[in-house]
């Protein structure tokens, strides 16, 4: 009876592990079942990460309240100079083709911020620009 | 109420928990699926019917009121729903005797060319037996329910379960080709 039981068995489980049977198993829970929707007062919502980021937030829209950041406009530049720079050398060489060294554009700006210069250089095709800003009273 | 390990599940589930109802058919359907097919040997058939059993089940939830564990409640619907399902189709007749067995489809198991001739000859003895017989035997042989047990299920004496399961097994054996002595294990 053993060897019966055995096929028997085998029989069923061969079906019952079929890949086709699975794939309609995973097709008709899903559609028929589908996922419950995060509910507010679940998990996700009481989770202490999401309860610890709520406050974080409330805090910071309470500092910014009261503290406000000062949202200071650029005013239009008030004068835009233009200075070569020879070189880098401490001691340039009167000698040397200015032409040859990479310009710098130096630009001063007003600013409600305070003193503002904006240095820009190419470097072949590449531009770079920094801007230095001097808060007032700094 | 029984001990039942799936009752909070049940329970949320007659609450309108979907996340309950997912969860109790995701660990079920495996189950009513092996039933299915253990009766009615075809695999789209027993498809239908594990799907028209689990919404069945979702549809009448409350119908369930714990004098069973939901286990045994769900055997009962998924052989009853597989039953009805072969009557539909008209089956061959059950057997009345082992001996109008026809011993020319009878093959020795240990020639046979390979394993899907003996899961097809196997297909094809089961279909030699009727579908209540089917039940009882796979309740037995993969479910592994006591004789009392499938006699709460399906609402039978005790005696008419171990009957079917011999006469079941017998007929099977002859079928296959396999010398049948038995011995309960």
């Amino acid at each position: 009876m053993n060897e019966l039981n055995n096929l028997y068995k085998n029989w069923i489980k061969d079906e019952v592990s079929s890949p086709d049977v699975e794939a309609a198993k995973e097709a008709f829970l899903k559609q028929k079942f589908p996922p419950a929707p995060v509910p507010a007062s679940g998990p996700f919502w009481g989770a202490p990460s999401f309860r610890f980021a709520l406050v974080g937030c409330m805090a910071l829209l309470l500092v910014l309240k009261i503290n406000p950041i000062d949202h200071a406009t650029v005013s239009d530049p008030a004068q835009i100079t233009t200075a070569v720079l020879v070189s880098e050398n401490p001691t340039p060489d009167p000698a040397a083709d200015a032409s040859e060294q990479p310009q710098t554009q130096i630009k001063k700006l007003g600013s409600q911020m305070g003193p503002t210069v904006a240095y820009q250089k190419n470097f072949s095709d590449v531009q770079i620009t920094v801007v230095w800003v001097f808060p007032k009273g700094a | 109420m029984r001990d039942d390990p799936d009752l909070g599940l049940v329970q949320q589930a007659q609450s309108g928990n979907q996340a309950a109802f997912s969860a109790l058919f995701r660990k079920y359907y495996n189950m009513v699926y092996a039933v299915a097919y253990g009766v009615l040997n075809r695999r789209e058939e027993s498809q239908d019917v594990t799907q028209d059993v689990l919404i069945k089940v979702h549809r009448d939830i409350q119908k369930f009121k714990g004098d069973s564990k939901f286990k045994t409640w769900l055997y009962r619907v998924t052989v009853n729903a597989s039953i009805d399902s072969v009557r539909r189709r008209k089956e061959a007749e059950p057997i009345e005797n082992v001996g109008d067995f026809l011993a020319s489809n009878t093959i020795d198991p240990r020639r046979a060319a390979s394993q899907a001739e003996l899961k097809e000859r196997m297909q094809e003895a089961l279909q030699k037996i009727s579908a209540e017989h089917r039940a009882v035997l796979v309740l037995r042989e993969w479910e592994n329910l006591s004789y009392e047990e499938i006699a709460d299920t399906l609402q039978l004496e005790a005696g008419t379960v171990m009957s079917r399961i011999f006469y079941a097994r017998k007929a099977l054996a002859k079928a296959l080709g396999i010398e049948y002595h038995e011995v309960e294990s």
